[in-house]
């Protein structure tokens, strides 16, 4: 089986609280925030490597439309474990929204099925970034592809070419069988990631990364980025969320009394 | 006149969004709701049937499991721009800003779908309980169509093919936190699955709800993920939140962010979380928690 995951550094999700727009520029403001691998995007990779250690054949790659110095973000899903890596990496898709982000990324899986000269059987990606968290591009991705999709994926299983899974919604968790080709975007609770070891490292040097500009892909500039872009955006703004904080209770209070004091706001509010 | 089509799943937050569309355009605009009493399988055919009899200009649907899948395979069929999870829809003249969070809702951005109409409808999901219930009423497209297993008729013709073979009623938390007036909530600094426990015997003795955070689920100190709260879970307006060991992420953060009054508990004495409470208190979690169990109702 051949799975191809679909992977985005994001500025590390733990670190929001430093991100800010600047008051001059109204831009955001996201120094010092390191990037990661969307944490979804790993629960996919492994997904993809449990698949494919458990069946004969099967191949792992990995594809990334991000900037040139995230690459180090796509080397590191290598020393995870996948076989081989493409990054789409140009200016011309930079500011783009999620139909124009899944038209390169589905036009990348084409470029790659041709390279290679396969089909892939099943595409697998995080449910939603942590960044914009929109939970489109896999969904968007399988529209362009005109393939089968399958989002909030929290439990998969392959055997022999039947692909079995668990849907959940809010009130119900729906079973699903079928075949691919499809677009499965999986929840943080599939699976417990395997860390990076050090073999891992040494292995992913040797590994294929290609990274594409739009020289390599040849598609319309008026379909890229920002001005392929059917939705557009304004202002960006800081919502004030900060409150007084004021001391529940006195400095030397032991924690009944603030048990005694977290009573009172409760019997004020009328709860 | 505008056409305002809104995707009703059989849950509330279909008329929590007609409420909000009402408010926007009040007489100025035709309403329609598409109902097809979440039939997973079928939703999209029966969309795009609704979508070519009525033409409408704005497609609203609610972010649950199903519409977070309709609506962005909407709009690539419809070629058009699509805005998720607003947390507000604001008229401006002739267009309409989608107020979409970002970065764990530490950044609100304006989305504007240009040249939106009936050619190229702005398509937009709002969470559950986004809005405030809403008793508005408008004409409905009752398709009649219930959830059951088959093929996904995703209405056209697409490469593999996936059948719904099972649903299964899920297993709740014991209390539901998102119309809970009390909340009582567990992060990453309660530290055990004893004190998990505690959280819940509150809720259960006070009569509120038990959240937690995703560092404490992914402890698997025992909260489900119908518990946590923020960005990724569930958004909760209680009177009164008291947070016990919560460090204060912003994508937790983000999903409080409406409670009448924000206690928080925390033995850092810098604990981000401070800053958006209104009252703090720099204790260790578990001791507070246990003189509270010992308190009387």
């Amino acid at each position: 089986m051949n799975i191809l995951v679909l992977v985005k550094p994001v500025p590390d999700p733990e670190k929001y609280n430093e991100i800010r727009i600047d008051s001059q520029t109204k831009r955001l403001v996201r120094e010092g925030v390191p990037t990661v691998i969307n944490p979804t995007d790993r629960n996919a990779l492994e997904a993809a490597l449990q698949i494919r250690d458990a069946m004969e054949d099967s191949t792992v790659t990995v594809l990334s439309m991000a900037p040139e110095f995230s690459r180090d973000k796509i080397v590191e899903c290598l020393a995870m474990g996948a076989d081989d890596a493409y990054l789409l990496s140009d200016r011309a898709f930079g500011g783009a929204d999620t139909y124009a982000t899944s038209y390169v990324l589905a036009e990348g899986i084409k470029k790659v099925e041709a390279e290679k000269g396969l089909m892939f059987d099943l595409i697998l990606a995080g449910n939603e970034s942590a960044d914009g968290a929109t939970a489109h591009v896999p969904v968007q991705v399988a529209e362009w592809l005109k393939i089968s999709h399958i989002s909030r994926v929290c439990s998969l299983n392959v055997e022999d070419e039947l692909i079995k899974l668990v849907k959940r919604s809010e009130d119900v968790m729906l079973s699903f069988q079928g075949e691919g080709p499809a677009v499965l975007a999986v929840t943080r609770d599939i699976n417990k990631p395997r860390f990076v070891n050090a073999m891992g490292i040494v292995k992913a040097r040797k590994k294929p990364l290609t990274i594409w500009s739009n020289e390599d892909m040849k598609l319309e500039e008026s379909r890229l980025g920002l001005e392929g872009s059917p939705t557009q955006p304004g202002e960006l703004i800081a919502p004030h969320m900060g409150r007084a904080g004021e001391p529940l209770v006195s400095g030397d209070a032991t924690a009944a009394d603030a048990a005694k004091a977290i009573l009172s706001v409760m019997r004020k509010a009328g709860v | 006149m505008k056409k305002i089509m809104i995707m009703d799943q059989g849950d509330p937050v279909a008329y929590q969004i007609l409420g909000k569309a009402k408010s926007l355009y009040g007489d100025d605009a035709d309403y329609v709701m598409v109902k097809f009493h979440k039939a997973h399988n079928q939703a999209m055919r029966l969309m795009e049937k609704a979508i070519a009899d009525e033409k409408p200009d704005v497609i609203l649907i609610g972010a649950t499991a199903l519409g977070e899948e309709v609506a962005p395979a909407l709009g690539i069929r419809l070629e058009t721009g699509v805005a998720a999870h607003c947390i507000d829809i604001i008229r401006k003249e002739d267009e309409l800003a989608f107020m979409v969070p970002a970065f764990g809702g530490k950044v609100i951005g304006e989305i504007f779908v240009p040249g939106w109409g009936p050619e190229h409808p702005a398509i937009a999901t709002v969470k559950p309980g986004t809005f405030d219930d809403s008793k508005a009423d408008c004409r409905v497209i009752d398709f009649d169509v219930m959830i059951e297993a088959g093929e996904i008729d995703s209405g056209r013709k697409t490469q593999g093919t996936f059948r719904l073979t099972g649903i299964e009623p899920r297993k709740h938390a014991k209390s539901d936190i998102s119309k809970a007036q009390l909340i009582f909530c567990g992060g990453f600094g309660i530290g055990s699955t004893d004190n998990w426990q505690k959280i819940e015997k509150l809720a259960e003795k006070f009569g509120g709800g038990a959240g937690c955070t995703r560092p404490a689920l992914d402890m698997d100190w025992g909260p489900d993920e119908s518990s946590m709260i923020g960005t990724s879970g569930k958004t909760v307006k209680p009177k009164v939140y008291i947070g016990f060991g919560v460090s204060g992420a912003a994508h937790h953060v983000c999903g409080i962010k409406d409670a009448d009054v924000i206690i928080s508990i925390n033995n850092d004495k810098d604990a981000e979380v401070f800053a958006v409470s209104d009252y703090k208190g720099v204790f260790d979690a578990e001791a507070v928690i246990d003189a509270l169990l010992e308190e009387d109702r």
